[in-house]
C-alpha cells in the first residue's frame, strides 16, 4: 500500500476484507470444484455440452473438454486454500468470462441447451436462461472483489509466509 | 504494472500451463481419454429439453393441461386435415406412417428453437379410441400421434403426450369452449 491515504486505499485497508474475502474465495472455489467434478469424470459429456454451443471450431472442442475442467480444479483449490489465491481468481474470472460469452450469444441465438455447468440429472434438467448470466456475473465480481481487495491474509500463502518471517 | 500484478500474472500463466499439462497427461493415461482433435462433428441433437426420459404418455383430451398456456400442441395428421381443422396455437409435423425416415430432426429442432417456453408436448394423430397397446397403455399404438410422440420422446424431448382418440377426441374436448 502507498503512504498518500485516499478515501479508495483507505477503503482497500478495512480489515473486514480478510473475512469478505475468505467467505468469497469458498464460495468460488466450491463452485468451481463441484463445476469440474463431473467434467473431469466425463470429458466425453462435456465435450458434447461445448459443442452444442456451436461457440468453437469442432477440432477445438475436445481439447477445451479435456484441459478446462483441470484448470478449474487446480484454481478451485488454490483460491481455497489460499495459494496464490489472487492468481487464482484471475484464471477463474478469465474462466468465467469465457462461460459468459458462448452464453449470451446462444441466448441470443435462441439456442435451447443444457447449460453444461454441473452435472446432469441432479434432480432437474439446466438449461440455459437469463439467469444462468446473472448467475455468471455475480460469480464474476465475486472474482473481481478477491482480486481487487483479499489480500488473502487468512490463507495459507500469507500464514505461512509469517511464521517464516518469525523464524 | 506493479511487481505484485506481473508476479501475480505470471502465477496465472504457470498455473493454466500446469493445469494443462496435467489435463492432457491425464488424458493419455485414462483407457478412454478423448481425442484431442474431435475428427468428427460432435453428434448434437438439440440436448435440451434434456435426455429422453421413457416413452411418452397417453393425455386425456379434455385435460387442462392439453390447453395450458406453456403447453405446445403439435399435429401429426397429414397437411390437408391440419388445413381443415387444428387447435389454435398447434404446429404441424406429419409423421408418415410408411416412411418412418428420421426427417423429423430438422422440424423437432425447429420446433425447440420457436417454441423455448414450451413445459409440456402434446402430440395428437388420427388415433382411435378403444385399442389397448402391447404395455396394456391405453390408446391405438398405430395412431400417428402414439407414433410421433413415441419418436420425440426417443430423439430426447422430455414431458412428451399423446392424445387418446386423436384428433376426433381433441376436436369434441375443445369444441364446446367455442372461443378456443
Amino acid at each position: 500500500m502507498t503512504a498518500a491515504v485516499t478515501a479508495p486505499s483507505r477503503f482497500a485497508a478495512w480489515p473486514g476484507h480478510a473475512w469478505l474475502g475468505l467467505a468469497a474465495r469458498v464460495y468460488l472455489g466450491v463452485v468451481f470444484l463441484m463445476a469440474c467434478v463431473h467434467k473431469i469424470a466425463h470429458p466425453e459429456v462435456f465435450a458434447l455440452d461445448i459443442a452444442a454451443y456451436d461457440f468453437l471450431p469442432t477440432e477445438l472442442v475436445n481439447l477445451l473438454a479435456i484441459t478446462l475442467p483441470w484448470v478449474e480444479l487446480v484454481a478451485g483449490v488454490m483460491i481455497i486454500v489460499g495459494i496464490r489465491a489472487r492468481a487464482a481468481a484471475l484464471l477463474i474470472a478469465v474462466m468465467l468470462v469465457a462461460f459468459i460469452i458462448p452464453l449470451a450469444v446462444a441466448l441470443v441465438r435462441g439456442l435451447d441447451l443444457s447449460c453444461g455447468c454441473f452435472a446432469p440429472g441432479v434432480g432437474e434438467e439446466d438449461p440455459i436462461s437469463g439467469w444462468t448470466l446473472v448467475r455468471d456475473g455475480s460469480w464474476l465480481v465475486l472474482c473481481l472483489y478477491v482480486l481487487l481487495l483479499d489480500r488473502a491474509p487468512l490463507g495459507l500463502d500469507y500464514l505461512l509466509g509469517r511464521r517464516r518471517a518469525k523464524t | 504494472m506493479s511487481a505484485g500484478t506481473r508476479s501475480m500474472l505470471r502465477d496465472a500463466v504457470v498455473v493454466a500451463v500446469g493445469a494443462t499439462a496435467l489435463a492432457l497427461l491425464v488424458n493419455a493415461l485414462r483407457p478412454d481419454g478423448l481425442a484431442l482433435v474431435a475428427s468428427a462433428p460432435h453428434a448434437v441433437i438439440v440436448p435440451c429439453p434434456a435426455e429422453a426420459v421413457g416413452p411418452a404418455t397417453p393425455i386425456e383430451a379434455n385435460d387442462p393441461r392439453v390447453t395450458a398456456a406453456d403447453t405446445l400442441v403439435v399435429d401429426a395428421r397429414e397437411a390437408t386435415d391440419f388445413a381443415t381443422w387444428h387447435p389454435p396455437g398447434a404446429v404441424h409435423v406429419y409423421y408418415d406412417l410408411l416412411a418412418e425416415s428420421p426427417e423429423y430432426h430438422d422440424a423437432i429442432a425447429e420446433l425447440l428453437r420457436t417454441h423455448r417456453e414450451a413445459r409440456l408436448v402434446v402430440v395428437f394423430g388420427d388415433d382411435q379410441l378403444g385399442y389397448t397397446t402391447q404395455d396394456g397403455v391405453p390408446g391405438d399404438e398405430a395412431g400417428t400421434g402414439f407414433r410421433l410422440a413415441g419418436a420425440l420422446s426417443a430423439q430426447g424431448l422430455k414431458n412428451v403426450h399423446y392424445v387418446l382418440g386423436g384428433a376426433d377426441a381433441l376436436r369434441a374436448a375443445l369444441a364446446p369452449e367455442g372461443s378456443r
